[in-house]
């Protein structure tokens, strides 16, 4: 298949998608509601960067809340705390974000499977302690409070609708890139080192320098999440950015499916509501979640968009899935 | 004038035990130099330190006048050297296609931002080069597998397949570890002649083998390592006479026995 | 300078945690060498030990030597479940995705730990009495003593395990090259399942010997086995040895960097450490670098 058609497969997903978010919010108009969706906004940001990490490049994180953290506090701090509006605190906070990526990428991805699983891990709960010990900068475990809502010229992004159409935009608008990656050559070579490091040498694939580029550019994606996620909500506390959050982003990759970028946002979209949803089960939330996760992961390792597309394709409609998984069953 | 593959003094060793010990080694543009020795006797750690995969401890590489130690694995295979594994390596998760699309990459000048903002200029450079690559795959015989993922192929497919990823690149020169090891007669017939075929294009051929009847017969050089050292180089007949390479056959059976 | 006594306190506690520490990573390897996943809820095997221990102390009466083997026995059991009803019957063999298997399952234990024993902290008893002792000006319990003596024994065990015993030695065999132990009849499966129920039980015995000095409750084992993760990798991931001198020497770092520099900061000196080695040796201290060829 050739690269055009994916892509216009691709367009052709994200028209429909783009309807629903924009439907949504006739129907969902309770602000407690849409402020789980807004956050499921949020979490397709970041795990977009992620799977393209994950998924494709075959790298895993299980730091990446540090990142989305780093993000948030950097921009409420900026805005907050030195007055900065936050349209301008907010590339800066990715900036900032995108280099310790780099800096701690450097070393880190040398190395491979369970101890690049420790250091990102390890990264992440340092910086979950320094969130919490520096008091005086980040105020310490209570969190960080008072920061301002975005505003784009003078039109301040102060409810959860007007919120909901940034962070639905951006996270639409965060996949055509990863997509355009995802379907290039580059993208080829990240899934290509993902298979085997030496031979993606071999074919001239600057494997290293892949690594800590998609590393920085999933980082950057978590830290613009970050970023809206302090502007929206106006506080940020250490624990939400620990690495609970981290194996739940990863966990959303995995669900929705891996290497799929369709996939993210479903399992962003599905996993996000279902501690809300589940409240109702009151003590019983946590065994219903977990045996929830349990049985996908058991039952549907393709995850939930790769069983949808395995079944369309069945029945003789087309993918929408990058190439990787219409190769997949060769393992 | 000197070879387009010169390797001279080549020394590394691996936790005290010298894989290499001070070896030179010569391939030519469209010739095939065959590596023969035991296993254990270092020519895939020489064919590694060469392409960039190990870095040796003494010694020198030049191809085509450039100096190779120190560079990075994936520049090496932009100066026209490129090099197939033992063990296949292919892309298991990507198609056939696909693989030798990768095989590609060092062609490709734009990166990341590029790609994230889709130039069309990339738009064009795809459709190149998987017309390249389809035109390769047919070369190989593969041309009809071409959407079937790597790891569902047949072993002897794959072998061709790493060497039509070897080749899609147009490289001067290829280093072939173990090309037919585990082919049956007819894949290795097959494999015999692409090998040929190459060579006839002008591409020169490293071919590390343990068929000495596929070596004898596709040969220009032949080269000799045990243990490390060079025990023979010369033409095919020179090398099978050598009364070391003689020694070193336990029975004379298809492959090598121990070192003498 | 820190006195004499203080310094020796500080190596004290560290060895007590370190010892503990090194007890969940030997789990993590038994598990990694058997089926090259880590498991992440061993460290809810050390909870799962600590609160079936009280459970049997305070509610059944029971004394303390069955107490413990059945503690032992139970975290076993939940072990062998993890292996036989999650990971087993799954669909996929791709390690990330049975890695997050035992998230899951760790999710779900929780769960059920605090669906059984409520989120409160508890208390169990130490093993012997509360009197502190003192040497050389440092004091310490007798609790501490248990925990170093019987994470030694439990080592001297499992080296004797690994040494002397077939099935000790087929494990060795199936860490070493599963696809060989498999060919030459050795029954991977069952020691797979083996191995994640000796990890339950290592888990359990470093929950019962440390909750005693920490505190008890459903998630007391979360933060414990993260450290044993480290632990592992620090020593070199599947090495016996490495993970002995890996928990250790991460208990002793701790306590260390606690004591001497800032107890706030005491994980970020762990893990900056942790990191610092791995930049040095990407294998680990013990780990051996596996070879491309
Ligand atoms: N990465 C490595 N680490 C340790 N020893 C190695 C490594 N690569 C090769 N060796 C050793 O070097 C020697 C030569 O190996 P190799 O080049 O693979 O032999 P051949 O390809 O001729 O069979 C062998 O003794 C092998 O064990
Ligand atoms: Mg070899």
């Amino acid at each position: 298949m050739s690269p055009s058609i994916q892509a216009k497969r691709f367009m052709a997903g994200l028209f429909p998608l783009a309807g629903v978010v924009a439907l949504l919010p006739l129907v969902v108009t309770n602000p407690y509601y849409l402020g789980v969706l807004n956050l499921t906004a949020l979490h397709v940001l970041a795990v977009t960067g992620l799977n393209l990490l994950i998924g494709f490049a075959g790298q895993i994180s299980l730091g990446h809340a540090a990142f989305f953290g780093l993000g948030a506090y950097v921009s409420g701090i900026l805005s907050a705390g030195y007055g900065l509006p936050p349209l301008l605190s907010l590339p800066i906070a990715v900036g900032f974000v995108c280099l310790v990526a780099l800096v701690i990428g450097v070393p880190v991805l040398r190395l491979s499977g369970n101890y690049l699983v420790m250091a990102t891990l390890g990264f992440n709960i340092i910086v979950t302690v320094l969130l919490v010990q520096m008091e005086d900068v980040t105020g310490g475990s209570s969190g960080y409070f008072g920061i301002p809502p975005l505003s784009l010229g003078g039109l301040a992004l102060d409810t959860d609708l007007k919120f909901y159409w940034l962070a639905w935009g951006l996270a639409l608008l965060g996949l055509v890139p990863a997509r355009n990656l995802a379907h290039s050559h580059v993208g080829r070579g990240l899934r290509a080192l993902h298979d085997s490091p030496q031979a993606a040498l071999a074919c001239g694939v600057p494997v290293a320098s892949y690594k800590i580029r998609i590393f920085v550019l999933s980082a950057g994606y978590a830290a613009v999440a970050g970023a809206l996620y302090a502007h929206y909500f106006g506080i940020v506390t250490p624990k939400t950015f620990d690495i609970f959050k981290s194996v739940e982003l990863v966990t959303m990759c995995l669900v929705g499916g891996m290497g799929s970028l369709w996939g993210g946002l479903f399992g962003a979209a599905f996993l996000t509501p279902l501690p809300q949803l589940l409240h109702v089960f009151q003590e019983y939330q946590d065994l219903i979640f977990g045996g929830v996760l349990l049985l996908l992961l058991m039952f549907l390792p393709q995850g939930l968009v790769g069983r949808l597309e395995e079944s369309l394709v069945r029945r003789g409609f087309g993918g929408i899935r990058p190439p990787l998984e219409e190769t997949r069953g060769s393992e | 004038m000197s070879a387009l593959l010169d390797v001279r003094g080549l020394s590394i060793s691996f936790g005290g035990v010298a894989a290499l010990d001070s070896v030179d080694f010569a391939a030519e543009a469209g010739k095939i130099t065959a590596l023969i020795g035991p296993n254990g006797a270092g020519k895939t750690t020489l064919i590694n330190c060469v392409s960039g995969f190990a870095q040796p401890d003494q010694g020198q590489a030049g191809f085509g006048g450039c100096a190779l130690l120190g560079l990075p694995a994936h520049r090496i295979m932009g100066l026209g050297l490129a090099r197939t594994f033992q063990h296949l390596r292919m892309f298991n998760r990507m198609n056939v296609l696909e693989n030798v699309m990768v095989g590609l990459h060092g062609r490709m000048r734009r990166g990341f931002l590029a790609a994230m903002l889709r130039f069309p200029v990339l738009r064009r450079e795809e459709r190149a080069l998987a017309e390249k690559a389809m035109a390769v795959l047919a070369e190989v015989g593969l041309a009809r597998a071409a959407g079937k993922p790597a790891g569902a192929l047949p072993y002897g497919d794959q072998k061709r397949l790493a060497l039509a990823r070897a080749l899609v690149s147009d490289p001067k020169m290829i280093l072939l570890d173990e090309p037919v090891a585990g082919l049956n007669p007819a894949e290795t017939r097959v494999m015999a002649d692409l090998i040929l075929k190459v060579r006839d294009r002008g591409v020169g051929l490293v071919l590390v083998e343990h068929d000495m009847s596929l070596v004898m017969r596709v040969s220009d050089t032949v080269v000799a390592l045990c243990s490390g050292r060079t025990i023979a180089s010369g033409t095919p007949a020179e090398v099978q006479r050598h009364p070391e390479v003689v020694a070193a056959y336990l029975g004379g059976g298809e492959e090598f026995g121990l070192c003498a | 300078m820190p006195s004499g006594s203080a310094l020796l306190q500080y190596a004290i506690s560290g060895l007590t945690t370190g010892a503990v520490y090194a007890l969940v990573a030997l789990g993590y390897n038994l598990v990694y060498n058997a089926t090259r996943v880590v498991n992440f809820a061993q460290g809810d095997f050390l909870s799962l030990g600590g609160l079936i221990m009280y459970s049997l102390l305070a509610a059944a009466g029971l004394p303390l030597v069955p107490a413990l083997l059945l503690a032992l026995a139970g975290a076993a059991l939940a072990g062998a479940a993890v292996e036989r009803l999650c990971l087993r019957p799954a669909k996929s063999r791709e390690i990330m995705v049975l890695i997050f298997i035992t998230v899951a399952a760790s999710i779900l234990l929780r769960g059920g730990m605090k669906h059984l024993w409520g989120k409160q902290a508890l208390a169990l008893p130490p093993w012997s009495h509360e009197v502190p002792l003192k040497v050389a000006g440092a004091a310490f319990t007798p609790q501490n003593l248990w925990v170093v003596g019987v994470t030694l024994l439990a080592i001297l065990a499992l080296s004797l395990f690994f040494g002397r015993t077939t099935v000790g030695k087929a494990m060795r065999a199936m860490a070493a090259n599963p696809r060989a132990a498999a060919l030459m009849g050795i029954d991977t499966r069952g020691l797979a399942t083996l191995s994640f129920a000796l990890a339950g039980g290592l888990g359990a015995l470093a929950g019962v010997l440390i909750t005693p000095i920490t505190s008890l409750s459903y998630d007391v084992g979360l933060l414990m086995g993260l450290k044993g993760f480290a632990a592992a990798v620090l020593g070199g991931y599947g090495c016996f040895v490495g993970a002995v001198a890996g928990g250790l020497g991460l208990g002793l770092m701790e306590s260390l960097g606690a004591g001497l520099l800032s107890s706030a900061y005491k994980d970020v000196i762990a893990f900056v450490v942790l990191l610092a080695v791995l930049f040095l040796r990407p294998q680990g201290l013990f780990g051996s670098k596996e070879g491309q060829r």
